[in-house]
């Protein structure tokens, strides 16, 4: 069969790759890597633009008068920066890599580059004209992550439908025994993303509270049932290859799976703890919290395994181990905050903008920027990585742990009864920091899009 | 079963199991909470306020204010009780483009707005506040908003816009329950004061009060803002004795010099009793170098009932 083409060209660990040699022969790319780097590319565009707007964003809580300009006021402005960095980052770069790890697992080579040629376009096609819009003040009603309303939605749901046929093929022509577990999460990781914007898009089900619900639901999923999905699968793929060691075991990733389903669906509510939503909704949602940590759990102590077994050492393997330490740990911090004492604290300040950095970046971002470094058509150097990590993960700390110490003071301060404006002036400083951690994370994409823009290019 | 087929099997369990899971926690509550038949009585949003709300909703507002009491006695400075989804039926399809919108938030960034028309209840502030947020409230980190003032000879006037946000934001006043519905029991009693678990009347601390009704116009410091608010420090009124007239305007607001704002009926709209009328005029008088001597509640309470037999025409 062709897959050991394939493994050639992708499946072996570059420690192993002959990566002198292949680089002076030229290797033939195929048209199905120039699509993949192609799709990269645009979703290093979407997050130095979106981080560009997020870091204006965090300048404006020190500075809100550097500008009066309307379409770049906070309000405006704020889903522009989530909702590109969300579907134009996050999600169009989890695909690209799903295109690659899931053939790559099933042993299919991917034929062309043409589907995924066509869903970078689509994605890019909503999260432009998405953003225009919203900075023109035309929005689905600030339900968070569906700022876009829907006829700008749906060249994105058309993407996903594309790109769940295609990687659909790839699982049905198989030359594996049995289905890979990469290809359980990210297919699943479709299917669920497209039920959910249903859901969240059609309004007949949405009257009164029953928009909260849905709001509740959506948000939650989206982050949970997409992103970190996706992310799994792909951890199941990358994480054996950057670093030779394998997973404990099949029956305790089947745990992980079927646990997360049954737990992270019901769990949307807990956003809205002590609100109108009816009672047996947040207590769902508080039982279905704690029952994450199984998942969660189980899918650490499997993929640590791989880590303590390992063979070699890919560069990349740094990037898998933060954010896998990010997983952990923004997932645990996730269950807690989902306690009734938690929410009386943290709940509607900015320790909730912490822990949703903590997860989509220290998680999704960093993990990408792992399979960046794995699938470079030329290796990163020691230094080019350390530089990546040290100002990604570092900015990211920067950012959310004052978030975190200035969130709970200011929940603090609520609880006391002390008047509101005191607990604005007091998170001044940790808004400060919050802007230079932003800081280095931004300089740190910057950094990241030349080096994919050259490697690319001379690759 | 054929080993072919293993990817049909396990992805249709899949889309089975969520689907079955998002009609019970999401799909079913929702749609029982569309269909609620009751409505909150006098909630009808005017034509001018639903376009206020739009305005609200393009502004993207929501992303620093909640509008949302929750049952928790810390949150009980933004309303009398716990919200309910009767506080919510307004929120119906008004557009093609968009979903139905509650606006209750996830972010307090900015305070929460559920009764903001009876915390603040001044139009002129709103217009101040919009236009230039820092000059009403000197540590505020709010966007100012000067698309929504056109300068007209020199003077600022809200447009149309303007008026409608200003409109929608003066209707945000939590209503009275109807007969016969419970406000939610307000749990997690933290707010540290034991005198207010031990008397159930109302708080009667001037200081807080002041901060409360008073200050967003006269300022914390009792010093008003030119040409908007007049200053409480030295007023005629604050360290005079006509405790009549005195009462009268913290109860049914005042409109006497055109060079400030209108007054509104500040005590009326936020029912304070005898006691708080009291405590403030007591926390007035004695404030920012004040040594007037004290009210006595008998003086303020006299001047109450002779507001309530003379109803000013209206």
């Amino acid at each position: 069969m062709k897959s050991t083409e394939v493994e050639v060209d992708v499946i072996l660990p570059t420690a192993q790759r002959p990566v002198v040699k292949v680089e002076q022969q030229q290797p033939r790319v195929s048209d199905a890597d120039r699509a993949t780097r192609s799709a990269l590319i645009w979703a290093v565009v979407w997050l130095v633009v979106g981080t560009t707007v997020g870091e204006y964003l965090g300048i404006k809580f020190l500075q809100p008068d550097i500008d009066t300009i309307p379409w770049l006021s906070f309000g405006r402005l704020r889903p522009v920066h989530t909702n590109m960095v969300f579907w134009g980052w996050a999600s169009l770069a989890l695909i690209a890599v799903a295109h690659i790890v899931v053939p790559q697992q099933c042993g299919v080579r991917p034929q062309s580059g043409k589907a995924l040629r066509w869903i970078t376009g689509l994605i890019s096609t909503t999260v432009g004209v998405g953003s225009v819009v919203l900075a023109l003040g035309i929005n689905n009603s600030g339900g968070e992550y569906r700022e876009y309303v829907w006829p700008v939605m749906i060249p994105f749901a058309a993407a996903i439908l594309l790109s769940l046929r295609t990687l659909w093929s790839y699982v049905k022509a198989r030359t594996t025994s049995t289905i890979p577990v990469t290809a359980w999460y990210i297919l699943s990781a479709h299917i669920f993303l497209l039920t959910i914007v249903t859901v969240a898009y059609v309004p007949l089900w949405q009257g009164g509270i029953g928009e909260t619900i849905v709001q509740g639901y959506y948000m939650h999923q989206g982050v949970g049932m997409w992103f970190m999905m996706s992310m799994l699968g792909i951890y199941y793929a990358v994480i054996p290859q950057a670093t030779g060691g394998r997973i404990l075991s099949q029956r305790l990733s089947l745990v992980a799976f079927w646990t997360q389903i049954v737990c992270y669906t019901v769990i949307g509510t807990h956003h809205f703890v002590f609100s109108a939503i009816p009672w047996w909704l947040q207590m769902t949602a508080l039982v279905g919290s704690i029952g994450m940590i199984i998942p969660v759990l189980a899918g650490t102590i499997n993929l640590a395994v791989a880590f303590r077994t390992r063979q070699h050492w890919h560069p990349s393997a740094v990037l898998f181990l933060l954010s896998l330490v990010f997983y952990v740990t923004g997932s645990l911090q996730g269950t807690l905050e989902a306690f009734e004492y938690a929410n009386l604290v943290w709940h509607f300040t900015d320790y909730t903008v912490a822990h949703s950095h903590l997860t989509m970046y220290g998680i999704i971002t960093v993990g990408l920027f792992g399979t960046i470094v794995l699938y470079a058509p030329r290796r990163w150097t020691t230094r080019e990585r350390t530089i990546l990590t040290t100002l990604a993960v570092g900015g990211l700390l920067l950012y959310a742990v004052p978030l975190m110490v200035g969130g709970t003071l200011r929940g603090l301060s609520w609880l006391e009864g002390r008047p509101f404006m005191e607990s604005v002036t007091l998170m001044m400083p940790f808004w400060t920091w919050r802007a230079i951690g932003g800081t280095a994370m931004w300089i740190a994409h910057i950094y990241v899009f030349v080096i994919v823009l050259r490697r690319y290019r001379h690759a | 079963m054929l080993k072919r087929q293993q990817h049909i099997v396990l992805f249709v369990s899949v889309t089975v199991l969520f689907v079955a899971l998002t009609a019970v926690v999401a799909l079913l509550p929702a749609h029982h909470e569309t269909k609620r038949r009751d409505v909150m009585p006098n909630a009808q949003l005017t034509e001018e306020e639903l376009e206020g709300q739009q305005v609200y909703i393009a502004e993207g507002c929501v992303a620093c204010h909640t509008q949302q009491v929750r049952n928790i006695d810390m949150d009980m400075v933004w309303g009398k009780r716990g919200s309910l989804p009767l506080d919510y039926t307004n929120a119906t399809i008004t557009s093609a483009l968009r979903n139905p919108a509650t606006l209750m938030g996830t972010e307090r960034t900015g305070p929460d707005l559920t009764d903001i028309g009876r915390r603040i209840p001044s139009e002129d502030w709103h217009y101040r506040h919009l236009y230039d947020p820092r000059s009403v409230v000197p540590q505020s980190i709010m966007p100012s908003y000067p698309w929504l003032f056109t300068s007209e000879n020199g003077t600022l006037r809200p447009t149309q816009q303007g008026r409608a946000l200003v409109a929608y934001l003066l209707s945000r006043k939590q209503r009275d329950l109807p007969d016969g519905i419970a406000a939610p029991e307000t749990r997690w009693k933290t707010r540290s004061s034991t005198s207010r678990e031990e008397s159930a009347t109302p708080t009667v601390s001037g200081a807080e009060l002041y901060a409360s009704y008073c200050a967003s116009c006269h300022q914390p410091n009792g010093a008003g803002v030119e040409g908007a608010f007049p200053p409480l420090i030295k007023s005629p009124i604050v360290l005079g004795n006509n405790i009549d007239t005195y009462v009268s305007i913290i109860m049914k607001g005042i409109d006497a010099n055109p060079s400030y704002a209108i007054m509104p009926p500040v005590g009326e709209l936020n029912g304070l009793t005898a006691e708080q009328v009291v405590a403030i005029m007591n926390h007035e008088r004695t404030s920012w170098g004040h040594s007037a001597p004290t009210v006595s509640i008998d003086d303020v309470r006299r001047a109450l009932k002779k507001l309530q037999s003379n109803q000013r025409p209206e």
